[in-house]
């Protein structure tokens, strides 16, 4: 790993997308094929050029919707890499790290990373995620208590936060207005519509304190990315997006008296380790795309990647910091709430864009320093990138 | 009685269908251990693993707890309220909360272990 002031580990120089659709718009291993496709045209690569593939599934889905078998859908031959990565939300910022590692000791020169899945069926998306999330330490429990879905999870942390630091309903809706302002910039979000507080208010509960706007805005689609070089990188047809540091973090549960996940998440450890290989603090980080599946997720992003301390994120995003024009731009494609839910890469991919400059409408001021992370379980797994279009932070 | 570590599940499910909460305790320091850490400690002297389950008071406090307004299955349905309580031992569990109006569930309430046909609940404990 560089350390502060050396270069980038590597960079990333395409990127990719399938057609993202409410519907069903294909099989999803046809949908990663052509977000590969995408992304090899966009580094300006031939398919020879490709010598390494890592693949993140959903896992809503089965390993069969998603094979290692996609290296011959594309006709790639000869690849020095290819594996499944395996740890849920935190999967595809997992995948960019690995493929960033491999290249930096001359495993690979070109790495493809995609995600790829269909969760809305023709009945639509909540179905897909009418799951339990295994919090409870013995399997089967969940559904013995009907402790369904993973927004029952996620809410009951929600709610212990809300008791613990005075997070209130209007600091969640807070949070879905800053993305809506920023999807209604974004070309690729699907939730543009003005949302008010009213709005929020309105929306039904689906897991109290969980309402339809506090959660995910599920699509079918598939985005890939190209990890180079850093030297063959800056010779490609986009700017660079320097990786400069990146960080993982899974705290592990006991279940035991004070195992609180409102005190701390493995996100915290994926941010120190992260801002310290890039030599950084979060100060000089100027904009934040953050895996944000539920609203809450981001007050927890914000508290656990060093911008507030405990308790203060939700007064921090009604002052206006995360919108537009505010100080520390939050998910500026709309994120997960209202751009569009492809898991890890929403982020990913919305970090490329604002590191190429090429946001437009929704293009932050200052894109010197953007945190990228990736979250899964129910805050159980985490990483992070810090991303740049600068070959040196120094 | 000693734990196989692929049996934990079982076990622990085991009790619940005859309507009793034991949870594991390293059997060398008497301490109850989380249902996450199950502790698969081999006795350095021999090969006997050191969780038991031993019978809990029943007795805890909330921690968190949600309510569910969408209606997932026929087997659950609403009003339908899930709390993660803390067990007078230090372990918590995830569990239904019955017997009382949403508007009076607050973290630190005390809660009693009982069960009805589909297994454990939470019940405000008596004053």
């Amino acid at each position: 790993m560089a350390k502060p002031g050396q270069k980038p580990v590597a960079a990333i120089s395409g990127l990719g997308f399938s057609t993202l659709s409410r519907k069903p718009a294909g099989t999803t291993r046809e949908l990663a094929a052509v977000a590969i496709e995408a992304a090899i045209n966009d580094a300006g690569l031939k398919k020879t050029a490709i010598d390494g593939l890592l693949i993140n599934r959903s896992p809503l889905s089965t390993s069969e919707e998603l094979p290692l078998r996609l290296q011959n859908d594309l006709g790639l031959h000869d690849l020095s890499l290819l594996a499944h990565v395996d740890s849920e939300g935190s999967s595809a910022v997992q995948i960019i790290q690995y493929a960033a590692l491999a290249i930096a000791q001359g495993l690979a020169n070109h790495v493809v990373c995609v995600f790829a899945d269909s969760p809305v069926k023709p009945q639509g998306g909540g179905e897909s995620f009418a799951i339990g999330l295994p919090i409870s330490g013995i399997d089967g429990w969940e559904d013995q208590q009907g402790f369904v879905s993973a927004i029952a999870a996620y809410a009951l942390v929600a709610q212990r936060h809300m008791t613990t630091y005075g997070t209130r309903e209007e600091d969640l809706a807070a949070y879905a207005m800053s993305c809506r302002e920023w999807a209604m910039r974004s070309p690729q979000a699907f939730l543009k519509k003005p949302l008010t507080l009213t709005d929020y208010l309105a929306s039904p509960h689906i897991v109290w304190p969980f309402r339809v706007l506090d959660c995910a805005f599920p699509v079918n689609g598939a985005i890939a990315v190209i990890v180079t070089s850093v030297a063959e990188a800056q010779s490609g047809p986009n700017p660079p997006v320097y990786i400069h540091g990146m960080g993982q973090g899974h705290k592990g549960r006991s279940g035991l008296r004070g195992d609180d996940l409102v005190i701390t998440t493995g996100a915290a450890l994926a941010a120190e380790r992260a801002y310290r290989n890039a030599g950084v603090t979060a100060n000089q980080i100027t904009a934040c795309e953050f895996y944000d599946a539920f609203s809450f997720s981001g007050i927890m992003s914000l508290e656990e990647y060093g911008f507030c301390q405990r308790g203060e994120a939700a007064a921090f995003i009604t002052a206006g910091h995360t919108r537009p024009g505010g100080k520390l731009p939050v998910n500026t494609g709309g994120g997960h709430l209202s751009g569009f839910y492809l898991q890890g890469m929403t982020p990913v991919a919305e970090g490329i864009i604002q590191v190429r400059g090429t946001g437009e409408g929704r293009q932050v001021e200052r894109n010197d320093l953007i945190l990228v992370t990736g979250s899964g379980g129910c805050f159980d797994y985490h990483a992070c990138l810090l991303l740049s279009p600068h070959a040196s932070l120094s | 009685m000693s734990v196989l570590h692929d049996t934990f599940d079982q076990e622990f499910l085991s009790f619940i269908a005859q309507k009793e909460l034991r949870i594991p305790v390293d059997s060398l320091t008497h301490e109850a251990l989380g249902l996450h850490a199950r502790s698969w400690r081999a006795n350095p002297r021999d090969t006997e693993q050191t969780v038991r389950w031993m019978p809990a008071a029943g007795t805890g406090t909330i921690v968190s707890h949600v309510i569910f307004h969408r209606q997932y299955s026929p087997d659950f349905p609403l009003p339908h309220i899930v709390a993660l309580v803390e067990l007078t031992e230090g372990p918590q569990l995830l569990g239904r909360l019955v017997d009382i109006d949403a508007t009076q569930i607050a973290a630190g309430l005390a809660v009693t272990v009982d069960f009805d046909k589909k297994g454990l609940i939470f019940r405000p404990s008596m004053p």
